[in-house]
């Protein structure tokens, strides 16, 4: 048909055009199409195709160019395995190439041989690899082959693999209507050919790899950045996994999360579809043997050091992928629960030689069926490859599908960044539950500090102190009662220690109970105060003459300057003020004098009366409490000098009521003090009388 | 026989407690925080303890009054029996309030209560403390 030059041309055309197609298209798609094109134009064939061979040995037919009303398209169908039988495999691989020039004639040379060798199909894979390739190749075609082509209308068929990376990846293969011979030369520009779609196979694959590669690393980065948002880990986690399961094209998973040392709760998030859980028995999924036995194959590395860092767990082997749920005896009992799931895989999360949890994933089984274009078509020659189909389908159905390798991967880096969150989330809970106790200690510390505040105002309150005040000297009485009823003295002198301090404190309760009714009679404004004008001389020196009694006994002396004639006063409310105030300069001196004086004011209204001792003084700071009920300055006080601490404070609001103004004065502990009143000289409206008279 | 002590700053019940328990126990007088906080390391020899709610502290030790002195005994390695003792309030009172007041406390007495029901309540807790 052609010359050699022509036909040269046309071969280095050929493999200059494929070359280009190779360089420029990296969709391995384009350049099937066009291999398959290219092969038909020099071939002159009715029909080429590529088959390409699934991992499972299966295989379909993904390129193809027919002549027009020549042989019928094959496109898009599915053979099983057994329709290129593993010893025809092997033989592509060793002879690189297979041809049977006219099948007819093929049936003819079988049936005529006396003794025929045995056919392919009698050969094993290790006797095809190791007789020589002749023998092999003059073998007698395999009769059901001859019958498969026949039936399919092909008379001449051309079969070259594809290889890639030494696997046979599919096959080349051209199919005439009639006999034809290839000669050497074509069958070489075949192979060459073949060869270039394995350089594009290898091309393609490596793009997608590393398509994948980002890809997957674009997925992990995406949960990573999830995992470090600050939302709530519940939340955070639940997308994760949402995501994770998408992406592994799972149906369902589950993300438990236990505490090996019992300080945190167990945690169960699920998405998808999830086994049926049989209410009967709601135990853990992840208590099962499968899932424990990962967990031992994950920490079961004594020697290995593991050092809690990323990267450690990084290639953790301890994943467990089960593809097949029959194919695992041990969840047989388990299968029922699992409904149309078919295949699960197990991530157990550690983090160094802590064990975190469960990652699960779940995959249904499929049904993949493929719709063929050709199938409806009558053409009988459709008949024998519709029969491999109908038989591909059947295999098909209930599919369990395998994890690709990348999910695999995708789902251990997944590992490290999840366990990783998992940790740091477990920390900052664990510090959040340590602020909680101490938050909840700082409550209880500031309830202590509330009772103890509440104990506080108990104390400074004015009933609580009276309650004090009154079942003190009380309590006294009937305690020293019952020690003299119970007849427990010794001696004489005991009993009458007994007697004295029943009748002190019943003393003491007297005074303090006027004291006290005192007090609630002027709060009450029940307190009358009748004034009128007191002549101040004689009633200083009245209650000069009843202290002194008590400046005898204790050797002090007692003096009185009285410059003011008359005040305006309440003469039995006087009295008690200045009974109280001379009371109390006597009781806090041990030594030195006492010293009563009156004078006029620097106005010339009122009279200044003042108590003034050489005492133990007051100290700056206590001077303002001093008038407040039951304050003495300092609370020993009150036990070695006795009194009830409301003298100062009834003294207060008699000399108010009265309308004079009373102050404590005091250079300092141990400087002695001066408590000084005033008076009005007379009736208000009434002009002030200036009276000097000398009271000593 | 028991060895109590009394912290309280009021002399008539210091006496009277004395008297009252010293036909039946070892009574030891302390009539002042500073005298108490002296001998605290001692404070382990006795079984019970009689301490006033109110007490005036002494200079040094300002924040002490009968419910820190109380907390400090019951960290004592073999903390002793401690009755709260107040005259504060009616034994009823006391009842209602005393745990609030000093929750560490093992039993409280008001002063005006009649001195039987303390003879009672230390028995009680001398024998609840064995």
């Amino acid at each position: 048909m052609f010359n050699d030059k022509s036909l040269s041309d046309r071969k280095a055309a050929l493999l200059a055009r494929m070359t280009n197609h190779i360089r420029q298209s990296l969709d391995l798609q384009e350049i099937l199409d066009a291999t398959v094109n290219e092969l038909r134009a020099f071939l002159q064939t009715d029909r080429t195709k590529v088959y390409r061979f699934d991992p499972d040995g299966h295989g379909q037919v993904v390129a193809e160019s027919s002549a027009k009303d020549r042989l019928p398209s094959l496109l898009g169908l599915h053979y099983p395995a057994e329709d290129i039988p593993l010893q025809a495999r092997a033989l592509f691989v060793k002879a690189r190439t297979r041809s049977i020039v006219n099948v007819s004639q093929q049936q003819i040379i079988l049936n005529s041989l006396s003794t025929p060798p045995p056919t392919l199909d009698a050969l094993t894979v290790e006797e095809v690899l190791q007789q020589p390739i002749e023998e092999i190749i003059s073998r007698p075609v395999d009769p059901c082959h001859v019958e498969y082509l026949t039936q399919m209308g092909v008379q001449s068929s051309l079969v070259v693999p594809i290889l890639h990376q030494q696997e046979l990846w599919g096959l080349l293969i051209s199919h005439h209507a009639e006999p034809r011979e290839i000669d050497t030369e074509d069958l070489k520009v075949v192979q060459v050919l073949a060869d270039q779609v394995s350089l594009a196979i290898a091309h393609s694959a490596l793009l997608s790899q590393a398509q994948e590669r980002s890809q997957r690393e674009t997925i992990i980065n995406q949960m990573t950045a999830l995992l470090h948002m600050p939302r709530r880990p519940e939340e955070i986690l639940t997308t994760v996994l949402e995501q994770a399961i998408k992406a592994t094209s799972s149906s369902g998973g589950r993300l438990y999360l236990t505490s090996t040392d019992g300080t945190m709760p167990t945690y169960l998030y699920t998405y998808g579809k999830q086994p049926y859980q049989s209410e009967l028995k709601p135990s853990l999924l992840e208590n099962h043997p499968v899932w424990q036995a990962t967990q031992k194959a994950s920490t079961a590395q004594p020697d290995a050091p593991t050092p809690p860092k990323a990267e450690a767990t990084s290639d953790n082997p301890a994943l467990r992928v089960v593809v097949d749920l029959e194919q695992e005896p041990r969840l047989h009992k388990l299968i029922e629960q699992f409904t149309s799931i078919r295949g699960l895989m197990i991530q157990p999360l550690c983090y160094g030689d802590q064990f975190l949890g469960y990652l699960t994933f779940f995959r249904d089984q499929i049904d993949t069926e493929s719709l063929w274009a050709g199938y409806e078509a009558t053409d009988e020659r459709q008949q024998r490859p519709r029969e491999s189909m109908g038989k591909w389908q059947a295999l098909k159905r209930n599919q369990a599908q395998p994890w690709s390798l990348e999910e695999v991967e995708l789902i251990q880096a997944l590992n490290v960044h999840l366990s990783l969150a998992i940790v740091q989330d477990r920390l900052y809970q664990r510090e959040q539950q340590q602020r909680l106790i101490l938050e909840m200690h700082n409550q209880t510390l500031s309830q202590a500090r509330a009772t103890a505040e509440e104990v506080g105002r108990l104390k400074s309150n004015f009933l609580t102190s009276t309650n004090h005040e009154l079942r003190t000297p009380l309590a006294s009485t009937l305690n020293y009662l019952k020690l003299l009823k119970d007849r427990l003295y010794e001696n004489e002198e005991e009993l009458r220690e007994y007697i004295e301090g029943a009748y002190q404190a019943t003393e003491s309760l007297v005074t303090i109970i006027n004291n006290v009714l005192d007090i609630a009679k002027i709060e009450e404004g029940q307190m009358n105060v009748e004034q009128e004008i007191v002549l101040l001389p004689r009633l200083l020196q009245e209650q000069c003459f009843f202290a002194n009694a008590q400046s005898r006994l204790e050797g002090i002396s007692l003096v009185l300057h009285c410059e003011v004639n008359q005040v305006f006063a309440d003469a039995a409310k006087m009295r008690q003020v200045m009974n109280n105030l001379l009371d109390n300069a006597f009781k806090f001196t041990h030594q030195g004098q006492v010293t009563v004086r009156a004078i006029a004011d620097s106005t010339g209204t009122k009279a200044e009366i003042s108590v003034s001792d050489t005492g133990i003084g007051v100290a700056a700071d206590s001077i303002e409490r001093l008038f407040d009920p039951f304050v003495q300055a300092d609370g020993s006080i009150q036990r070695n000098y006795g009194g009830t601490g409301l003298g100062l404070n009834i003294c207060k609001r008699l000399v108010e009521l009265m309308g004079g103004q009373i102050w404590l004065a005091s250079l300092g502990l141990d400087q002695g003090t001066t408590v000084t009143f005033t008076l009005p000289l007379s009736q208000p409206d009434t002009s002030p009388l200036d009276g000097s008279l000398d009271g000593d | 026989m028991y060895k109590l002590a009394i912290l309280d700053d009021d002399p008539n019940w210091c006496l009277i407690a004395q008297r009252f328990l010293q036909k039946n126990y070892e009574v030891v007088v302390y009539k002042s925080v500073s005298s108490f906080l002296y001998a605290f390391d001692e404070l382990s020899q006795y079984h019970l303890l009689l301490i006033d709610f109110v007490i005036p502290s002494a200079r040094h030790e300002i924040n002490v009054d009968g419910i820190e002195i109380i907390s400090r005994l019951k960290r004592l390695p073999q903390p002793p029996s401690v009755i709260l003792v107040t005259a504060y309030m009616s034994r009823y009172d006391l009842e209602v309030n005393g745990k609030k007041m000093c929750p560490q406390a093992d039993g409280f007495f008001a002063k005006d209560a009649g001195l039987e029901l303390l003879n009672q309540q230390i028995s009680q807790l001398l024998r609840d403390a064995q």
